[in-house]
């Protein structure tokens, strides 16, 4: 019973001529061909022998029915030996007098340039696709993102050299395809091609891992800023008692109804909804700041909240500036948001904390003053809480 | 500029049309034919019979007529008949001109 192994073919999928020469040389050394998951072949180790393998390339030209086309094949003398890729069938056969597979230049350019043509809008969109890429931390960094430091940078940049250099060599060995005489098997040479195909795995698996490691930090960046991380969270902390808070709270409001305004910074704190669990809003409640996910019911509710309104105005992403609103006849109320920007209604209520929080599609948001004077302590207490 | 398929015939292909107008053959018997009519100087290998039947089907130059068993026949076409008149006037030109160098 023949032992069955797997190779990697060394060759890329345009060279043909290169896969042929390979595979030929292979039965000499006893593997024959059956059978190929993309670039790994399968290959039943028995006996070396002489035998030449041919690759047809299947097109869905309707002319003829693979299996119809197999058999004027096998009439010919060549075999079916198994796929390889999507669209290459490959053919063998030991009798040295049967006529080679293809025997004229011009028809099996043809063919070659089909595969030319795909390969090259391939690499194009491959090459395209890593310039985006590459530009991805210039963009990252306009955002003062502050993950990128110098030795991330470094890799990103040695890994993206290393792989345009990999995109290089194959647009010069497809651009060779077109030139060379592809009935000929002789050009190459199978440890190069080894070698090549190590260099093209290696940068590959690294490309991988960059973007496996750059796309979760970028993305915890963007949502959480420079400040939070679900670990922050530290029961230990001492908390300010929610009594002194609100004894000091009104005084703190009369003051912002004097100013009208008070700035804010929206992205101090964001939490995905997903990930914020009722035990964590019972975090946040021991920090004096209480979340009500939707409008209170009543003025009663609301007041038992403490709330305030804050229209949130958005015309300046870079200073995002909470208005205050406090009717007339309560310093209690909820009100419905309308605002362009979220598209979606937003309810949210203020509380004894220095701090502010939307609920706004996934994400929780939580602002913190930072040019309050008044409460200063307590202020400070849960700054220094939230950028931990 | 690219030479198009049809602006003269390969001599595969010229050799695939004479052996059709000689008379309806299955893919084998072309290829035996050519091989046998050349005295073995045009060989015809499955990719590249398919590759040009595939061709001259497309172009209407051949047609299958019928399938014998696992064996399809085919059949040369007016167009066809056409087609390998012009080559071989185009060849007979040629061969003037060296005539007359």
């Amino acid at each position: 019973m023949s032992k069955r192994t797997i190779k990697l073919l060394p060759y890329a999928g345009f060279e043909i001529d290169g896969i042929e020469g390979w595979l030929d040389d292979m039965a000499l050394k006893g593997y024959f061909f059956t059978g190929s998951v993309s670039s790994f072949c399968m290959f039943d180790k028995e006996t070396p022998k002489k035998r030449r393998y041919r690759i047809d390339i299947e097109y869905h030209d309707k002319f003829m029915p693979y299996s119809a086309k197999r058999e004027l094949f096998s009439e010919m003398g060549w075999n079916y030996a198994g796929n390889m890729f999507n669209n290459y069938i490959v053919y063998y056969t030991d009798d040295e007098s049967v006529t080679e597979f293809n025997t004229d230049e011009f028809h099996r350019k043809e063919q070659i340039k089909k595969i030319f043509s795909r390969k090259l809008s391939g690499l194009i969109i491959i090459l395209v696709l890593d310039l985006l890429w590459i530009g991805f931390p210039i963009n990252v960094s306009s955002l003062n993102i502050s993950f990128l430091d110098t030795s991330i940078l470094i890799c990103f940049g040695a890994v993206n050299l290393l792989y345009l250099s990999y995109l290089a060599v194959l647009f010069v060995r497809l651009f060779r395809i077109r030139k060379r005489n592809s009935l000929n098997r002789t050009y190459h040479d199978h440890k190069r091609a080894k070698a090549l195909k190590c260099y093209e795995l290696l940068s590959i698996s690294l490309m991988a891992l960059l973007v496996a490691i750059m796309i979760p930090l970028t993305l915890n960046d963007l949502s959480s800023g420079d400040y939070y991380s679900i670990e922050d969270f530290n029961k230990t902390i001492p908390l300010p008692l929610i009594e002194e808070l609100d004894s000091n709270i009104n005084e703190y409001y009369d003051t912002l109804a004097e100013n009208k305004t008070a700035n804010i910074n929206t992205h101090d704190l964001v939490l995905e909804r997903d990930n914020f669990s009722t035990e964590q809003i019972t975090d946040l409640t021991q920090y004096g700041t209480y979340i009500y996910p939707g409008k209170p019911n009543n003025n009663e509710e609301a007041y038992m909240y403490n709330a305030v309104l804050y229209e949130f105005k958005s015309e300046n992403k870079a200073e995002k500036e909470f208005k205050r609103s406090i009717p007339d006849d309560s310093d209690a109320s909820v009100s419905h948001i309308e605002d362009t920007k979220f598209d979606n209604a937003v309810y949210y209520v203020k509380a004894e904390g220095e701090g502010l929080i939307l609920l706004k599609d996934n994400y929780l948001i939580v602002a913190t003053f930072t040019d309050e004077v008044l409460l200063k302590d307590k202020t400070d207490i849960f700054y220094e809480y939230m950028t931990k | 500029m690219p030479k198009k398929a049809f602006d003269s015939l390969s001599e595969p292909m010229f050799y695939v049309l004479m052996a059709l107008k000689r008379s309806n053959m299955c893919g084998t018997d072309i290829s035996d034919w050519i091989k046998c009519r050349s005295s073995s100087r045009v060989q015809l290998g499955p990719g590249t019979l398919y590759t040009i039947l595939s061709h001259l089907n497309q172009e209407k130059a051949i047609e299958e007529i019928m399938t014998v068993g696992r064996k399809r026949i085919y059949s040369i076409t007016p167009h066809g008949i056409d087609l390998f008149d012009n080559e071989c006037n185009r060849l007979r030109a040629c061969l003037n001109d060296l005539e007359e160098e």
